[in-house]
This record gives structure tokens, C-alpha cells and sequence, in this order.
């Protein structure tokens, strides 16, 4: 519940933000059709007053749940370490995309995932460093998608 | 002339690279990111060296194929493989999950079939009058047609109707980052040109259903525990019973769907979300609707291939694309030296029932090769899911960047996975997210193109048929489900409030 | 045992595709080194700057085959869709001027600058040759009982001032550009109505929503042979082959032509000696009977141009363009 008031809170932070950049829209003409701004500020205006709904309905819970609530279980603050590494990982790679060959980028991040879910690495090393290759081989020669340039 | 053209079809050759485009099809469908588009441009090339028959019998199978293959990795992981089947995921994976993985995957095959059989007699009986239908729409049809999509936001918002609208207008203010299709006025790009073209929503998508559905299952296997336990597959075919109460509606989307198919820009993902949400209002089986119901998705099944008759309705009858992939084949039917168009049905009348005959015969041709090879597709549920997951993942980074050739696409898929992953957690729905992302262009711009051309007059809307009934239509999909809250409320005041 | 055979083959599999990976890659190592000699050793790419299936995409396909056998290797074509071009346009002058990668530059090159979808010229490629023009067209419903002739198309719209509306392919697109233009050299206004791409507007035209469009021939060859669309006048200087019989604005007494071109670029700093093979693979593919034949059933015209001349073409077009943008409003400072 406190999730749900951060991303609506969010959401209201962009959707101001939209708003005040949209007033900077060429706009409709003098026979009433609409210019480029005009869309956008409606939608920002329906986002932001939903959202304070959300917010107080979300307000509304917390009151009546307040005792029993623990911010997180030991095993949720595992699985968010490990979507964190999964994250930062892809990060790391959609960085190094076109610097390095893609099938070494592609082994190794295969293989920092493959620690991370804590499979037997002694076989899935050399499947991730062939299907890298496999991957590369198939979308570069077959699909004509540069993976690497 | 017809019987002609069926022996000439049927010679063993044609049935070859039919059968060879039917695979790569399904390979190149059911893999995120990878577009029938794309396939059509990666083969047409190699089809010169055949003869027209043989290479358009192998790009018709890609095209039927593909779209069908679309479903399945929809079902089996939730991702859909092409824009058209987003709807089914809702209902295939439901599916999945419940243990019935080879009835979703034999219901995906025999509906899109049957979509794509009764579309391609429609295109051979009715492709004149079908087009001259299409033509009829204008900014404002489009403009109605887009708001009657729309309006399904409130069908597929789950548990909270807020959040859905909410999450429908996001997706629509997403729609509108990029150039402005009237003036022309980069909106919200901050100077990034690979925002001109605006939210690339393939890998809105891919991120959303794939990576962050990755994502939640990676956080949830670390706090249930792990208990190893083969998934179900379950029998194939749907049974006689189930097959008969389907027919009526299914008739119908096919129907419906290949109309929607022949107008220019409006392809399977609006058919598919039209269909789907109006058969939830006529079914009796509406309450599992979203939650696996074999309805659902057979409807949703049968409108995505039934776009293709329409599609190829309008490229053929008038020489105008209908969708993505036919503006592919036009270029490719041109390259084998015809010039689609109304000319066509007179100049090569042997070559249209040609292709006719093959829309036809590739769809029995996916019958037999789709329920041959459920099970085996099933089967890959069986991997341990770890591999799974991965598999997912590389797919979808290597299936995001495809799209365009660009990183600037798989940033997105990213930012899209790890959002969705913690939208999903505090239970904001996310079909709505893409519906609007979908519609929202649409309906903006033909909007405003309807009152440039009225020079402002709203009663574009209204004096036009087509739009007026599609938008009374919309009004009775917005406001009933609030008159029926009440009349129930009326009558069972203790009822606790459902808004949560 | 079967688990050790099943091993043993992904491995060798494995062991296959990684050299024939290594063996490309190497290549295009050697390739940056060893100079002119022998280019081109390697695939070459054709950066597309639409998404498959337009125009575009047809004529870089048969110019990447033709220049391709010319040459001796394959060449790819890559697409790179957006912002009118802007991001195709703009990965050629980014890529790596060895002569692998070379990209289709339309017509909307002299524009991006002026419309601010990019900060590029066409001084920022090396721009190798023009392949081909293609006349504007206007275009009206078959059986309109308004006007049926060029004449009487612009009389109406001086009567009806602002009335007349003309579909385009978007705003900012040259269709569009040249129905300003053409407003100006008649002395009339159109309402302009901008629809998603050429097809989409004459689909419009066909339906009778807009009243004409300004478009290409080849968007128009199959509506006009099936009497559902009839051509007016063509834009170009002569009249166009596809439709002979349809008179040019300069035969009507309006003195007004545009043209859609388009030719091929690489980026900057070619070595002179490659640079001098892609042009002259280019020259061969457009002087092709092959091209001259794929172009004819499309309504264009092969026209090589290439060095000097071909700047001063380039540069009479962005000064065009340029007024015309600044005319529609759009001119980004």
C-alpha cells in the first residue's frame, strides 16, 4: 500500500510536469480544432485526480491494516536483491552493446544470471557461452539483425 | 478457372515452400519482438529464385503462421510474440497456469484457423463490397472506432476500475510522446530523436509481459517454497460440446474481424481487443473472462487471424495496404511482377483465386503442423523454470533490439520491465497501460483530422452512420456497468463495496 | 551415455557456429587495415531509412542487389525507421567510414535541419549519387462532377477558397511541401489535412473524405487503372511516362514542378580509391536496364547524378525546401 502511494505519486510528479511542458505546444486554430497541447492536458489533468483517489483510497487501508504490517520478510528482501542484480546486470549490458563482441556480452551476462538463480554451474557455463553464440549466429546470419557494429 | 487454380496449388512444389513458410512463420511469430513484417522482408528476396506460386505460397504461409504462432508464447509464457495476440495472454495464460496449457495451445490453433479459413472466403465471395465498406472510413470512423476500443479499459481493469483508467490514460500520454501527426511538433522528446517516432510499443510490450513477468517470478520463487512439480499439459482438442457452444460467437468475431482487417491501419490487436471485450458482454461465461476462459480465448484467437482476409481484401481490391505486412507483400507481389490493385481480378484473375486457394490451404496446413506440435510446445514447461526465465530474458533484450536495430529499443523494454514488475506488485493493471498506448495515437489524431476537415464542427461525429452507432456503442460500454452496480446495489445493499 | 552424445554434439555445434562467427569478425578487422585493394572483402550493409515495405525499401533492396553483384559481395539491408529518416540518416554519418556501410538518402535530407527532427545536412554525409526522381501527382476522385480537368480543379478552388481539401502524407512531408508550393504558384488555398503515411491518404481520397492528394506515381498506378482515382496534372518538367496522357502544371500555365528524389550517401572520409568504386557501382546500377525496368513499372525515372552537379542539385533543393518549411510554419531556428 505504501507502493501504491509512491507510484501514484510518481505518476502525479510526471503527469504535472507533462502538463506545464504541453502549454509550450503550437496550439489549435481560431475554428476549434485542437492543437498539439490540447490532449495531453486533458489526460495529465484525469491522471493527476485519479491518482489522488488512488492515494487516499490507498490512505483509507493503511489506517485499518496499521498494526499488522512488516515492511518485508526476509525472503522478499532476498528476491528484491536478486531482481536488483538481475537489473544493474542488464544495465551493465545495454551499456557495453556495440563495444564489445556481442557474444561475449551476452555469455556473461548469461552466466552473472545463472549465479544469481544459483544453477549448477558446472553444466550451465558451457550451455550459456554455446547459446550465446547460437543467438548471435541465428539473428546476425539468418535475421539480418546487426547485433554487433 | 477455380478447379484450375486448386490442382495448380496443390502440386506437391507449392505445398513444400508452403509448409517450409508455415515453420519459419511460427519460429519468427512466436518469438517476441521478431515480426511476420520482418520474416516477409527476410524471405521475399530468397523467393525469386522460385516461381510466383511457390514463393507466394511460402509468404502466405509466413503470414498466416506467424500470426497464429504469436499465441503461443503468449500462452506458455505470457509474452505476447506479436501486438495481435496481447489479448491472448489474458485467457491463455490464465490457462497455463491452471494446468491446461495443451487445450490453450490446441484452441489457439484450431480458432486462428478457423478465423483465417471463414476470412479467406469472405475474401473470395465479398472482396468488392468489403472494400468499399472499408473506404468508408474516415477521420471520424477511425476517430469512433479507436474511442470504442478505449472503452474496454473498464473490461480488462481487474480489480479496480480507477486504477485501469488510470493506467489507460498513462498509456494514452505515452501515445502521445514524439511527433505531433498533425503539425508535426516533437512532443515530450527532450531533443532525443529516437523519440520522434514515439514510444516504440512492441517493446513497451516485451517489457512488460516478458521481463517484468521474469522479474515477479524471480522475486516470488525466493518466498514460496520451491516445490518441483511437473506441469500439467492436459488433453489438446476442446471437446464437441465446448466446440458448439463456441460457434456462434466465434462466427461472428470472424466476421466482424475481417472487416476491421480490410480497413487500412486498424490490424489484429484492435480486432482482437474489440472481439474479446464485446463477447465478455454477450457471454454467459463472462465471470471468467481474464481468468482462463476457453471462450475468451478462442475469440481472441479467431479475430487475430480472421484480420488476415480483410487485409489482403483491401491490398488486393485497391492496391492500399491493410496492415504492416501487406504493405510488405505489395511490394513483393510487385517484385514478382503483378501490381495489386483493382486491375488485378481482371488482368490475373488465375493468380487471385491462386492466392486465394493458398490462404485456404495454408491455414489446414497450420491445423495439421499446430496440433502436431502442441504437445511438444507444451512441453517446454517442463524445463526447469530457471531456464525459462533466462530464455525469456535474452529474448526479450535480443527480440527488443529487432525491432528497429536499435539499443534505444531495449532501453525501453528495460525501464517498461522493472516499472511493470512494481506496478504489477501494487496490483495497477497493465493491459490497460498498452491499450492505451495503442489507441491513444489513433484516437488523437483522428480526431483532430476530423475537425480539420469540419473546420471544427463536431458534427462529424454524429451525421456519419458508421461513427454514430460505433459511439453509441461506447456510451453503453461506459454507462452500464455503473447502472447494473446500482440496480445490484439496490437489491443487495450489504454487499461489500467491490471497488477494491 | 545418450546425455554425453547429446553434449558432445552441442558442443561441436557450438565450436562450428563460434568460427563462422570469428571468421566474419575477423574480416571486418582485416578489412579497416589492409586498404582499397581489395575492397570490398566482406558483406556490406545498406542502411534503409524507413521500415520495410515502403518505397524506400524496394528501391534500396534492387540498388543493394544490383551494386552488390556489381561489387561482389552481398549487401544487407538495414532498417533504421524514425523521425522521417532522421535516425537512418543520422547512423550512416555516425558509422564507420570504411565503404561497408553506405545508406538511402530521399529527398527529406535537405529537410531534417530545417524542420528540427536532426542537426544534419547533407554536407554531413558523402553523398555518392543520386538514383532517381519521381514526379509529383494531383489526384482527385474518379467521377468527381466538380472538376475533371487541371483548369477547372483551380478555378474551383479560387472560388472556394480554404475549402478544397488535399490530403498529404504528413505534415512536413514533401507532399505536403508541394502542395504549398502549388498553392502559391496558382494563387489559391487548400486546407491542408495531414494523414499517417501516402497510403493512408488516398485511401481517404478514395472514400471521399479529402477532395485530392498530392502523391507519387506509384502510389496512384493501380487506382487510376482501376478508374477509382483520376490524375489531374503531373509535376515534373516533362510528362510522366506512367501517365502520358495526363498534362504537366507548366502545360496548364502554372509555372510549378517538384519532384521527389533520391540518391545513396556514405559518411564522411571515405578513402578516395573506395569512394571512387561505390560511385561508379552506383553509376552502373542506375544506368542497369534492370533499375531502368523496376522503375519504369513504378512510375520513377533512373537519374544519376554524382560531384559537382549533384551539389548544386542538393543545394537548389535545401534553399526550396527551406522557404517552402519556413511558408508551412515549421521552420525550427
Amino acid at each position: 500500500m505504501i507502493g501504491e502511494i509512491v507510484i501514484s505519486g510518481i505518476a502525479m510528479i510526471i503527469s504535472a510536469l507533462a502538463f506545464v511542458n504541453s502549454f509550450s505546444f503550437p496550439g489549435g486554430t481560431s475554428d476549434g480544432v485542437p492543437g498539439a497541447g490540447f490532449f495531453p492536458q486533458v489526460l495529465c489533468v484525469v491522471i493527476f485526480v485519479l491518482n489522488i483517489l488512488v492515494i487516499i483510497k490507498a490512505i483509507q487501508k493503511l489506517r485499518k491494516t496499521e498494526n499488522q504490517r512488516k515492511p518485508f520478510t526476509n525472503e522478499q528482501k532476498q528476491g528484491l536483491i536478486k531482481i536488483a542484480i538481475v537489473i544493474v546486470a542488464t544495465i551493465v549490458m545495454i551499456v557495453l552493446w556495440g563495444t564489445i563482441h556481442f557474444v561475449v556480452i551476452c555469455a556473461v551476462y548469461l552466466c552473472i544470471i545463472g549465479v544469481v538463480l544459483r544453477l549448477d554451474l558446472k553444466k550451465y557455463i558451457p550451455g550459456a557461452v554455446v547459446a550465446s553464440i547460437a543467438i548471435y549466429f541465428i539473428f546476425q546470419n539468418l535475421l539480418n539483425v546487426m547485433l554487433n557494429n | 478457372m477455380i478447379i484450375q487454380a486448386i490442382t495448380a496449388v496443390l502440386s506437391p512444389d507449392v505445398l513444400l515452400f508452403m509448409t517450409i513458410g508455415v515453420v519459419v512463420g511460427a519460429l519468427i511469430g512466436a518469438l517476441p519482438g521478431l515480426s511476420v513484417v520482418m520474416a516477409i522482408s527476410i524471405l521475399t528476396p530468397i523467393t525469386f529464385s522460385l516461381e510466383p506460386a511457390q514463393g507466394l505460397a511460402m509468404l502466405i504461409g509466413v503470414y498466416n503462421s506467424g500470426v497464429w504462432a504469436g499465441g503461443i508464447s503468449a500462452i506458455l509464457v505470457n509474452t505476447p510474440g506479436t501486438p495481435a495476440s496481447i489479448m491472448t495472454t489474458l485467457d491463455g495464460y490464465a490457462m497455463t497456469k491452471r494446468g491446461q496449457a495443451g487445450l490453450a495451445l490446441g484452441i489457439n490453433t484450431i480458432y486462428s484457423v478457423i478465423g483465417g479459413i471463414i476470412s479467406s472466403i469472405i475474401l473470395m465471395i465479398a472482396a468488392f463490397p468489403i472494400a468499399k465498406f472499408a473506404l468508408k472510413f474516415g477521420p471520424a470512423e477511425y476517430f469512433a472506432l479507436a474511442l470504442f476500443g478505449l472503452s474496454m479499459i473498464i473490461g480488462i481493469s481487474e480489480k479496480s476500475i480507477i486504477k485501469g483508467i488510470m493506467m489507460g490514460c498513462f498509456g494514452f500520454l505515452l501515445a502521445t510522446v514524439g511527433l505531433d501527426s498533425m503539425y508535426a511538433y516533437p512532443r515530450f522528446t527532450m531533443g532525443n530523436m529516437d523519440l520522434l517516432q514515439g514510444i516504440p510499443y512492441v517493446a513497451v510490450m516485451i517489457g512488460l509481459f516478458g521481463f517484468g513477468e521474469v522479474l515477479t517470478q524471480i522475486f516470488d520463487s525466493s518466498s514460496v517454497l520451491e516445490k518441483k512439480e511437473k506441469t500439467k499439459i492436459g488433453r489438446i482438442l476442446p471437446t464437441w460440446k465446448q466446440f458448439r457452444t463456441f460457434a456462434p460467437i466465434t462466427f461472428i468475431c470472424a466476421l466482424f474481424s475481417t472487416v476491421i482487417g480490410a480497413i487500412p491501419g486498424a490490424g489484429g490487436d484492435i480486432a482482437s481487443i474489440i472481439c474479446w471485450d464485446q463477447a465478455k458482454k454477450v457471454s454467459k461465461d463472462k465471470e471468467n473472462y481474464g481468468k482462463g476462459s476457453e471462450e475468451g480465448l478462442a475469440v481472441t484467437c479467431v479475430s487475430n487471424n480472421g484480420i488476415i482476409g480483410g487485409a489482403m481484401t483491401t491490398m488486393m481490391t485497391l492496391g492500399i495496404p491493410g496492415d504492416a505486412v501487406t504493405a510488405v507483400l505489395i511490394g513483393s507481389l510487385m517484385m514478382y511482377g503483378l501490381q495489386p490493385g483493382p486491375m488485378m481480378f481482371v488482368d490475373d484473375r488465375p493468380f487471385v483465386y491462386k492466392i486465394m486457394i493458398m490462404m485456404i490451404i495454408a491455414n489446414i496446413v497450420i491445423l495439421v503442423f499446430g496440433l502436431a506440435t502442441a504437445k511438444a510446445s507444451a512441453m517446454l514447461l517442463n524445463f526447469k523454470k530457471e531456464y525459462i526465465w533466462i530464455a525469456i530474458m535474452i529474448l526479450s533484450l535480443v527480440g527488443s533490439y529487432a525491432i528497429n536495430n536499435s539499443v534505444f529499443d531495449v532501453i525501453i523494454m528495460l525501464i517498461c520491465g522493472v516499472v511493470g514488475f512494481f506496478l504489477k506488485r501494487c496490483d495497477f493493471p497493465l493491459p490497460p497501460l498498452i491499450l492505451g498506448l495503442i489507441l491513444g495515437s489513433m484516437a488523437e489524431s483522428n480526431l483532430r483530422r476530423a475537425l480539420a476537415l469540419s473546420s471544427g464542427s463536431f458534427g462529424v461525429f454524429f451525421t456519419s452512420p458508421i461513427s454514430l452507432v460505433l459511439i453509441v456503442f461506447t456510451c453503453a460500454a461506459l454507462i452500464g456497468p455503473f447502472i447494473m452496480r446500482i440496480v445490484k446495489k439496490g437489491k443487495k445493499s450489504e454487499v461489500a463495496h467491490e471497488g477494491e | 551415455m545418450k546425455k554425453r552424445v547429446v553434449q558432445v554434439l552441442v558442443a561441436a555445434i557450438g565450436v562450428a557456429m563460434l568460427s563462422t562467427a570469428c571468421v566474419s569478425n575477423s574480416g571486418s578487422k582485416g578489412s579497416a587495415d589492409s586498404g582499397t585493394t581489395d575492397f570490398p572483402n566482406q558483406q556490406m550493409n545498406m542502411i534503409v531509412q524507413s521500415s520495410a515495405g515502403g518505397l524506400s525499401d524496394q528501391i534500396s533492396r534492387e540498388i543493394a542487389d544490383l551494386m552488390g553483384k556489381d561489387l561482389g559481395q552481398t549487401m544487407v539491408c538495414q532498417y533504421k525507421p524514425g523521425g522521417s529518416g532522421a535516425v537512418g540518416m543520422s547512423y550512416v554519418q555516425a558509422s564507420n567510414p570504411d565503404g561497408y556501410t553506405i545508406g538511402h538518402t530521399p529527398v527529406e535530407m535537405v529537410m531534417l535541419k530545417n524542420l528540427g527532427y536532426a542537426d544534419l545536412t547533407s554536407d554531413d554525409l558523402d553523398c555518392l549519387g543520386r538514383a532517381y526522381t519521381t514526379v509529383g501527382a494531383l489526384v482527385i476522385k474518379a467521377g468527381d462532377d466538380r472538376f475533371s480537368t487541371i483548369e477547372e480543379f483551380i478555378q474551383y478552388a479560387k472560388d472556394h477558397p480554404g475549402e478544397v481539401k488535399i490530403g498529404n502524407a504528413g505534415t512536413g512531408s514533401i507532399w505536403h511541401l508541394g502542395a504549398i508550393g502549388l498553392e502559391n504558384a496558382a494563387g489559391v488555398t487548400f486546407n491542408h489535412v495531414p494523414f499517417d503515411g501516402s497510403s493512408k491518404s488516398i485511401a481517404a481520397l478514395m472514400g471521399g473524405h479529402v477532395d485530392a492528394c498530392v502523391a507519387a506515381p506509384i502510389e496512384l498506378i493501380s487506382g487510376v487503372d482501376g478508374k477509382e482515382l483520376t490524375v489531374l496534372a503531373t509535376m515534373g518538367d516533362e510528362r510522366a511516362e506512367v501517365f502520358s496522357d495526363v498534362p504537366t502544371l507548366k502545360e496548364s500555365g502554372i509555372d510549378y514542378t517538384l519532384i521527389h528524389w533520391g540518391g545513396f550517401a556514405a559518411p564522411k572520409g571515405l578513402d578516395e580509391a573506395v569512394r571512387d568504386k561505390l560511385v561508379d557501382s552506383l553509376e552502373k546500377a542506375v544506368n542497369s536496364d534492370d533499375f531502368a525496368s523496376f522503375l519504369a513499372e513504378r512510375g520513377m525515372e533512373p537519374a544519376f547524378l554524382t560531384g559537382d552537379e549533384y551539389e548544386t542539385f542538393i543545394s537548389g533543393q535545401t534553399d526550396l525546401y527551406k522557404n517552402l518549411i519556413d511558408e508551412a510554419g515549421l521552420l525550427s531556428k
